[in-house]
């Protein structure tokens, strides 16, 4: 059995290896080169969900270097149609809000996904994004308040990658 | 060291049932990224992505199509396309699409 010890350990750190490499932040985000500014793609969060029905809220984000505005596309599952109108981002006593704009609808396994875009200014996504206070998503529909929020353990591990993108798309900030 | 013997002989079965399309592939662990396509649109200022994954090689689901990336950020002109594969040990594979574009 001691033969195989240096194999099973080889084993068990390739099974262990995303937790090891939890802050590698190339899981994290893209960066594009391109003239007028570099674009940042924070891939999707799927972290999120309803706090009353517990359906997904699936979320990403783009940034634009020396652009002051960044896009959130995000995803939301319902049972009745239920259009947005509003997204809402609330961080312990700060909140921002934004009008939606839809990207598509679709119906898909017995469900309605609604997948709409938000666009906020920089300085309202750091303060949601780096705080050490779970964020909630609100989805302003026709008919419903739909609330969406983080485990705090998985927002901590979120917001730890989240800064080091801000810090690498804006250091200027953090002078 | 029969058990151990038959316990990687289950896990290379499993491991390749579950491996991922790629230029490169590792048969313990994959993870890399490649050029899919690219247009003569100039810039890009949205980014989409689309997904599938695969358990054990037994169970695959999502669509990882370009036209599935392209929507879910509202893109009508693509700039370029790259991929993302991922693996380990052949138990959990997935393949995601990301589309730059306007």
């Amino acid at each position: 059995m001691r033969k195989n010890i240096p194999l099973l350990t080889l084993i068990f750190s390739l099974l262990l290896q995303p937790v090891l490499f939890s802050q590698n932040l190339d899981k994290f985000y893209s960066r594009r080169v391109q003239e007028g500014g570099d674009i940042f793609f924070v891939f999707p969060n799927n972290d999120f969900e309803n706090t009353v029905n517990h359906s997904d809220f699936i979320f990403d984000v783009t940034l634009r270097e020396g652009n002051d505005t960044t896009h959130i596309n995000f995803t939301y599952y319902t049972s009745e149609p239920s259009p947005a109108r509003q997204l809402s981002i609330k961080s312990g006593d700060f909140e921002t809000t934004a009008p939606t704009e839809k990207l598509y609808v679709d119906f898909v396994k017995h469900k309605w996904e609604h997948r709409y875009s938000a666009s906020f200014t920089v300085d309202d996504l750091q303060k949601a994004m780096t705080s050490a206070t779970p964020c909630q998503f609100r989805v302003e529909t026709k008919n419903e308040s739909l609330e969406y929020a983080v485990r705090h353990k998985k927002w901590q591990k979120y917001i730890a990658a989240f800064d080091k993108v801000f810090y690498i798309i804006f250091p200027e900030r953090f002078e | 060291m029969r058990k151990f013997i038959a316990l990687v002989l289950i896990a290379g079965f499993m491991s390749g049932c579950a491996m991922v399309g790629a230029p490169v592939t590792g048969f313990l662990y994959t993870d890399v990224k490649a050029p899919l396509a690219v247009t003569s649109n100039a810039g890009s200022s949205k980014v989409g992505t689309a997904k599938m994954q695969s358990i054990l090689g037994w169970v695959a689901t999502g669509d990882a199509s370009i036209e599935a990336a392209a929507k879910s950020a509202g893109i009508t002109k693509i700039h370029h396309v790259d991929y993302e594969a991922n693996s380990i040990l052949g138990i959990v594979a997935s393949f995601t699409v990301v589309v730059y574009g306007e």
